[in-house]
C-alpha cells in the first residue's frame, strides 16, 4: 500500500488521503513510473517466489490454478478461461494464437503437445512432469500480468 | 595499466565492506556495490556477440545434411523422402557430404569460408518430448537431470555479476540478451534471474517488429490502455538504449521478404551496429515437426522442409551479407540449433518422426569453415526405431564458444556447466585462431584464488557454504539484496590455509536472493544463493 502512495494509519494529514483532482490527469496519476514497474514486480513476484511472513508464504500457484479451470489439457480452452478471470476485455484472436504458440507450446505447432503434457502431469505427477508444466504456466500467467491490459481489470 | 590494476590499487578492498560505509545510506551501498564488485572482477573486455538461432520441431537433419558418400543406406532407409543424389549441393572442402537443394544460400557461404556443419550433435540418453528436449538444449542439462537456468544465462550471470541490480550502469548500459519475438526463454535465465530480454515484451517495443498488439478499442478503457501502454513504454530500462541503436541504423542491405527468420535477424544486425553491447541475441523459427508430408511426393526436394530450409538458409546468407555491409561481421556468430533431429528411416505418412543427434550450422567469418565430423552411420536396414548417434556433445560447442568466442578462461567455462558435465567438455575447432587475441580476458583465477559456493542452490531452509581460505582472518557475511548484513557466519583467523564449511541456516528469511560475502586478506568474492518454497 505503500508503494501504491497510500501508507494506512498515516495519512498525510487530518483531511486523509489526497484525491486524485489534479487537473489534467486525476486518476491517471495512480499510475506512473514509479507504481507500474511495482506493480508488475508484485505480479513477478507472486508468481515465482511468493511473499513469506512469519513463517507462512502467499504465492500463486500456476498449476493448483489452472487445475480449477474447466478444460485445461487446451491450450485455447486455458488461455481463453484464464482471460475470462484476469481480464475485463478479451485479447484479439491473433494474441491469443501468439501467446499459446510462444509460451504454451514452446513454439511448436500441434496442440496436443500441451494437452500431452498436461495430461502428463495429471495421471503422473512426477517432478519433471510438473516442471514441464508448472515453467510454462509460470511464463504464461507472469506474461498475462505484464500486459498493460491487465491493469485494467 | 590495466584497468583491473587501476581499480585494485585505487578502491582499497575494505571498502566494499558494510561496516566502513557507517555514515552511508543501505541504498547508497546497494546501488554501487553491484557496479563496484562488476568493475574490480573485470568484466571480459569483447565485443563478440553470439546469435542462437532455434529451429523448434525438431528438424530432419539428415535431409538437410546427406550424406553423398553413403547414398544408397540412405536412400535405402527413406526413399519416400530422400533427396535425388544428383540434385544434393555439394559444400566447398568437403566431399562425401553436401547440403539440401534449396539451400543455395548457405552453400554460397560455404563457398566464402564463412559456414561451418558439424555432424550429428546431441547428448547420452536422448529425450524425444519437444518440451523436454528444448529445456534440455537451453539449460545444457544431462537428460536425467533438471537444471532450472539456462546455459548463456549463466555466462551472463559470470560476467554480470547480481544483475538486475544496479543495472544498466555505464559499465553495461545495455541489455546483457535479447530475445527477439517470444518470451524470454530459459537459455538466458541465470541462477536466480533472467538475464535476457524480449523485445517484443507486451510492455515494450510495439514498432520494432510486427508483434501483436491488439489496437485499443475506441472506448474509456480503450483511452486507458493507451495511456497504461505509454507510461509502460517509458518505464522499461532499456527502451531508450535500444531505440537509439535501432534508430542510428538506416541503411541495411536486402533481405528476403515472407520470411520471419529474416525479419528478426534483420533486427539483430540493426541493434549490433547501432552499438548495442549485447552479447547474445536469441532468434527462432519453428514449424519443423514434420511428420506427415515432410516432401512433395511428385518432387521431393520441394515441399514443406525444403520451403523452411531455404527460409533458414536464405535468411542467413542475407543476414551475413548485411553484416559485411554494416562492418561488423568479425564481431558476430550465430549457430543453428533444433530440440532434436528425426528418425533415420522415415514414414509412410511421407514424413519422419522425432528423433536424436542432428547437425548444427556455424556462420560468420570468424568461423572455421568446413566439416566437423563424419557422415553418421546409417545401418544397412534401418528399422524404425533406430537412431543417428551422436558423435558431439552439445555441450561442448557451448563451451568451445564460451572459450574461444567469449574468451573465457576453460576453467570458468566449467563452472558454467553442472558438475557431472563440466569435465568431459572438450575444446573443438569450431573458430578462427586468433580472433580471441587482441580481447583482454579477466586474469584467470589462481587455482589457489579463494572460491566461495554453496550447495543446494537454490535452497529451502539451509545451504551449506564451501570455501578456501588463505589462513589468517576470514569473513562470511549474509548480505541480502538492500545490501543489509543478516548473519556473520565466520569471523575469525585459521591457522593454516584449506577448504572448509559453514552452514547457513536461512529458517525465518523471507524467500529470494542472499549473498555470501566471503573476505580474506585482500581477496574477496561474492556468491548468490537463492532461498526459495
Amino acid at each position: 500500500m505503500v508503494n501504491m502512495g497510500q501508507n494506512l494509519h498515516d495519512p498525510p494529514n487530518v483531511s486523509g488521503m489526497p484525491a486524485f483532482y489534479q487537473e489534467p490527469s486525476f486518476h491517471e496519476i495512480w499510475i506512473n513510473s514509479d507504481s507500474l514497474p511495482k506493480r508488475n514486480q508484485f505480479t513477478d513476484t507472486m508468481i515465482n517466489t511468493g511473499y513469506a511472513r512469519n513463517g507462512f508464504r502467499v504465492q500463486f500457484n500456476c498449476v493448483t490454478f489452472a487445475q480449477t479451470l474447466p478444460n485445461p489439457g487446451n491450450p485455447n480452452d486455458l488461455i481463453d478461461d484464464a482471460l475470462k478471470i484476469f481480464f475485463r476485455n478479451d485479447l484479439s484472436a491473433q494474441s491469443k494464437q501468439q501467446i499459446k504458440t510462444q509460451i504454451l507450446l514452446t513454439g511448436q505447432q500441434w496442440d496436443y503437445y500441451w494437452t500431452n503434457a498436461w495430461a502428463a502431469y495429471v495421471s503422473n505427477p512426477t517432478t519433471a512432469n510438473f516442471n514441464t508444466v508448472n515453467t510454462r504456466l509460470k511464463s504464461l500467467f507472469q506474461y498475462l500480468f505484464n500486459l498493460s491490459e491487465y491493469q485494467l481489470a | 595499466m590495466k584497468r583491473r590494476d587501476f581499480l585494485l590499487n585505487t578502491l582499497p578492498a575494505a571498502a566494499l565492506l558494510p561496516e566502513v560505509i557507517n555514515g552511508y545510506s543501505v541504498k547508497a551501498f546497494n546501488a554501487n556495490s553491484p557496479l563496484v564488485q562488476a568493475l574490480m572482477r573485470g568484466t571480459t573486455l569483447t565485443d563478440h556477440v553470439l546469435v542462437i538461432v532455434q529451429l523448434s520441431g525438431g528438424n530432419d537433419g539428415l535431409n538437410m545434411v546427406i550424406p553423398v558418400a553413403d547414398y544408397s543406406r540412405y536412400f535405402n532407409a527413406r526413399s519416400n523422402v530422400a533427396i535425388p543424389e544428383a540434385r544434393v549441393l555439394p559444400i566447398a572442402g568437403v566431399s562425401g557430404t553436401g547440403i539440401h537443394p534449396s539451400m543455395t544460400g548457405l552453400q554460397s557461404l560455404f563457398n566464402e569460408g564463412k559456414a561451418k556443419v558439424i555432424q550429428a550433435v546431441g547428448y547420452p540418453t536422448p529425450n524425444f518430448s519437444h518440451f523436454r528436449a528444448t529445456d534440455i538444449w537451453m539449460s545444457a542439462s544431462n537428460s536425467t537431470q533438471e537444471v532450472y537456468s539456462g546455459w548463456a544465462g549463466r555466462y551472463l550471470n559470470y560476467e554480470y555479476p547480481n544483475f538486475p541490480n544496479g543495472y544498466p550502469n555505464t559499465d553495461m548500459p545495455d541489455p546483457l540478451a535479447i530475445q527477439i519475438g517470444s518470451t524470454t526463454s530459459l537459455t538466458t535465465q541465470g541462477p536466480s534471474v533472467n538475464m535476457g530480454m524480449s523485445i517484443t515484451n507486451p510492455t515494450t517495443f510495439y514498432n520494432l517488429i510486427s508483434g501483436t498488439t491488439d489496437p485499443a478499442p475506441d472506448t474509456p478503457a480503450g483511452k486507458e490502455l493507451k495511456f497504461i501502454r505509454q507510461v509502460n513504454q517509458q518505464t522499461q530500462k532499456y527502451s531508450s538504449v535500444i531505440r537509439a541503436a535501432a534508430n542510428a541504423v538506416t541503411q541495411q542491405a536486402t533481405y528476403p521478404t515472407n520470411n520471419s527468420l529474416a525479419d528478426q535477424l534483420k533486427i539483430v544486425a540493426r541493434l549490433v551496429k547501432g552499438g548495442l553491447r549485447t552479447r547474445v541475441y536469441m532468434v527462432s523459427f519453428g514449424g519443423f515437426d514434420t511428420h506427415s508430408v515432410q516432401v512433395n511426393a511428385a518432387d521431393t526436394t520441394t515441399g514443406a522442409h525444403a520451403t523452411l530450409l531455404q527460409r533458414v538458409s536464405d535468411a542467413i546468407k542475407a543476414f551475413q551479407d548485411d553484416l559485411k555491409f554494416l562492418g561488423v561481421e568479425e564481431r558476430v556468430i550465430g549457430m543453428t540449433y533444433s530440440e532434436f533431429g528425426r528418425r533415420i528411416k522415415s514414414n509412410s505418412s511421407v514424413g519422419t518422426d522425432h528423433g536424436a543427434a542432428a547437425p548444427m550450422f556455424l556462420f560468420g567469418s570468424s568461423v572455421e569453415s568446413g566439416m566437423l565430423g563424419v557422415n553418421p552411420t546409417i545401418p544397412a536396414n534401418a528399422s524404425v526405431n533406430d537412431n543417428i548417434p551422436m558423435q558431439y556433445d552439445f555441450r561442448s560447442i557451448y563451451s568451445t564458444i564460451l572459450e574461444k568466442w567469449f574468451c573465457l578462461d576453460k576453467t570458468i567455462v566449467e563452472s558454467l556447466f553442472p558438475p557431472n558435465i563440466n569435465t568431459q567438455l572438450q575444446t573443438l575447432p569450431l573458430l578462427k585462431a586468433g580472433v580471441c587475441s587482441g580481447v583482454t580476458p579477466p586474469p584467470p583465477p589462481d587455482p589457489t584464488d579463494v572460491i566461495v559456493t554453496n550447495y543446494p542452490n537454490p535452497f529451502t531452509t539451509s545451504t551449506t557454504i564451501k570455501f578456501k581460505t588463505e589462513g589468517g582472518h576470514t569473513l562470511i557475511q549474509i548480505i541480502d539484496t538492500l545490501g543489509r548484513v543478516l548473519k556473520v557466519l565466520v569471523d575469525r583467523d585459521y591457522p593454516t590455509a584449506g577448504i572448509y564449511t559453514v552452514n547457513f541456516e536461512a529458517e525465518g528469511l523471507p524467500f529470494g536472493i542472499y549473498y555470501a560475502r566471503f573476505q580474506n586478506g585482500v581477496t574477496q568474492q561474492v556468491r548468490a544463493m537463492l532461498k526459495v518454497r
